[in-house]
């Protein structure tokens, strides 16, 4: 039974074998694009390198109840989450606007930060 | 791999600290030396999450040297003073351990695989990033936050906006892992990971110490060590980063300390569970009601045992309650100071859950239940020889002082089923179905060192002597 459970999913799923050797010699930030989804890790790669050290954010097209969400919160730290924050950062939503909010830079149409004009609160 | 040696090299002086410890207490030489070294890594880690805790309370940084001289000089000035007051004898128990028989066909076979098994969990963690739920939201981002700080960050935890990510849950996950940050000065995650699998090799030597020291053979031991190994959703859920192979870890050897107290009486074995039950509460909040299932476990013991003296009795459960009171104390007072209170239990979910309609949720709960049972993908067989082993070998187990192990079990599990009862769920999708879900396999992980104890007692072969 041991054996089995140990090579049933190599049998099934051959590829996993390839991704892991790939894996293997890869680097901790093309480990966590992997885990993560490309997409998303590159915007959250680009929000981490534009935000400035110690600025409050506020997530816009990611689910609240999603793992994306908190893995976002882990990866932006020492920047803070706020309801009322300096930038607010649109992941996958090209239609978003805001009012009080001008855009401050962006990845691609749908994904961008937006800043506040009003004071944030943290 | 140069992040797991960094991990090893920041760990090693923590765990020498726990075995200066355990050779301090241990003085007629009961522990075998890899069970020395398992606890040793557990008390140590242990040991360090209470001491930052008492530096955050004094005011101290978390300075590499500044942590690990107290520690160390502490550990080895008790170890050099217990030495000098009396000197080592070996017990009969201890002149006990057979002579070494060299290792049969099956033996290596088994040795092999525990070691493919150990070895695939200690890769995967190296492969994997922090990405898990509660790996980053709960003790991903909170050691990165410690780190960051150079001390517990008690603003961050009041934050509002990270209420969710429950700031009353104690922190000995994170502040292992920020001190690992700390010592390779960075924020090296495949080195934090380390501390997972190397519980899970902690358990398996536990287990393997215990069951031999029940006088089973070392061929059954070797085999139910493995079987525990090889629990698909253990070995994997030392790969993620979450904390309930730990919390298995402090619990299980807690349990099987106890157990061993109870068989042999030896006040070690009886301070060894206080510490190990104390590091579960300061784990997981779940940790403090199975510190109280020990201490019920305790009591009823001690009432129950004819021609005990009141002194001797008060004495076991004073010393009990004191390490534990040591232990957790730096805790709570900081959660106190914190002004959190748990989110799921408090006050207002028990009234709100304590109604006839909740019992209406034991359906979806009793069917999770057996897709545990019956889920050998996940669980191998463990669930089914339990069962098999309470039915077939009742009268192996439920006569003899293992029977309390097993009440361990069922009274956590009981004590974790009734938090699917009461627990006010107000928000879809947030039901008893989600719930069960995305947390009871979990809870299922901290009882498996007792499960696996109790199958090998009942299927076991007792040596021959």
């Amino acid at each position: 039974m041991w054996v089995f459970f140990l090579v049933w999913p190599l049998r099934k799923d051959p590829a996993r074998l390839a991704d892991t050797f790939r894996l293997m010699r890869a680097d901790t930030e093309t480990r966590r694009a992997s885990a993560y989804g490309e997409e998303f890790h590159a915007f959250l790669r680009f929000c981490k390198d534009r935000l400035p050290t110690g600025s409050t954010f506020r997530l816009v097209g990611v689910d609240y109840a999603s793992i994306d969400k908190v893995r976002a919160f882990y990866f932006l730290h020492p920047s803070l989450v706020a309801e009322h924050p300096q930038f607010i950062l649109v992941y996958q939503s090209p239609d978003y606007r805001e009012n009080n909010a001008r855009l401050y830079t962006s990845l691609n149409s749908g994904s961008f930060i937006l800043r506040s004009t009003q004071p944030a609160i943290p | 791999m140069t992040d797991f040696l960094f991990g090893l090299v920041a760990l090693a002086p923590v765990t020498l600290a726990g075995c200066l410890v355990l050779s301090t207490l241990d003085r007629e030489g009961l522990l075998r030396p890899i069970e020395r070294l398992a606890l040793g890594y557990g008390i140590g880690s242990g040991l360090l999450a209470w001491e930052m805790l008492v530096f955050h309370t004094a005011g101290l940084s978390f300075a590499v040297i500044g942590l690990l001289t107290p520690l160390l000089g502490a550990s080895a000035l008790a170890f050099l003073f217990a030495r000098r007051r009396q000197p080592a004898e070996s017990t009969s128990e201890s002149r006990l351990v057979p002579a070494s028989v060299p290792l049969q066909r099956l033996e290596w076979f088994l040795i092999s695989a525990i070691v493919l098994e150990l070895s695939s969990t200690f890769f995967h963690a190296w492969l994997l990033p922090m990405e898990a739920y509660d790996a980053v939201s709960n003790w991903g981002l909170k050691a990165k936050a410690i780190f960051l700080e150079g001390s517990i960050p008690e603003s961050f935890l009041r934050n509002p906006s990270y209420e969710v990510f429950h700031p009353d849950y104690p922190l000995l996950v994170p502040l292992l892992e920020s001190y690992i940050y700390r010592c390779v000065a960075d924020l090296r995650e495949a080195s934090a990971k380390l501390v997972f699998p190397l519980f899970l090799a902690g358990c398996v030597a536990v287990l393997f110490a215990t069951l031999r020291r029940a006088g089973q053979t070392r061929r059954s031991c070797l085999l139910f060590s493995f079987l525990l190994v090889s629990v698909p959703y253990f070995s994997e859920q030392a790969t993620n980063g979450y904390a309930d192979v730990v919390v298995s870890f402090y619990f299980g050897a807690g349990s099987l300390y106890l157990y061993r107290w109870q068989t042999t009486g030896r006040d070690l074995f009886l301070v060894l569970s206080a510490l190990l039950t104390a590091c579960a509460a300061l784990t997981k909040n779940e940790g403090l009601v199975l510190a109280g299932i020990h201490i019920v476990w305790l009591v009823v013991v001690l009432l129950s045992r004819s021609g005990i003296t009141y002194r001797r009795m008060l004495s076991s459960l004073g010393l009990y309650l004191c390490v534990l009171v040591v232990v957790l104390t730096p805790w709570y007072r900081f959660q106190d100071s914190l002004g959190r209170r748990n989110d799921v239990i408090n006050r207002e979910a028990i009234t709100a859950g304590l109604n006839w309609s909740s019992l209406s949720r034991l359906g979806p709960i009793l069917y999770h239940l057996q897709t545990q049972v019956f889920g050998p993908k996940n669980w191998n067989l463990v669930w089914i020889l339990l069962c098999a082993g309470i039915v077939l070998r009742r009268k192996v187990l439920l006569p003899s002082p293992a029977v309390f192990v097993l009440g361990v079990v069922g009274l956590a599990l009981s004590v974790y089923l009734t938090v699917y009862l009461i627990t006010p769920y107000g928000v879809p999708p947030f039901d008893v179905t989600w719930h069960l879900r995305t947390s009871a396999s979990r809870l299922l992980l901290h009882v498996l060192p007792q499960v696996v104890f109790l199958i090998g007692l009942a299927f076991g072969e007792i040596e021959k002597v």
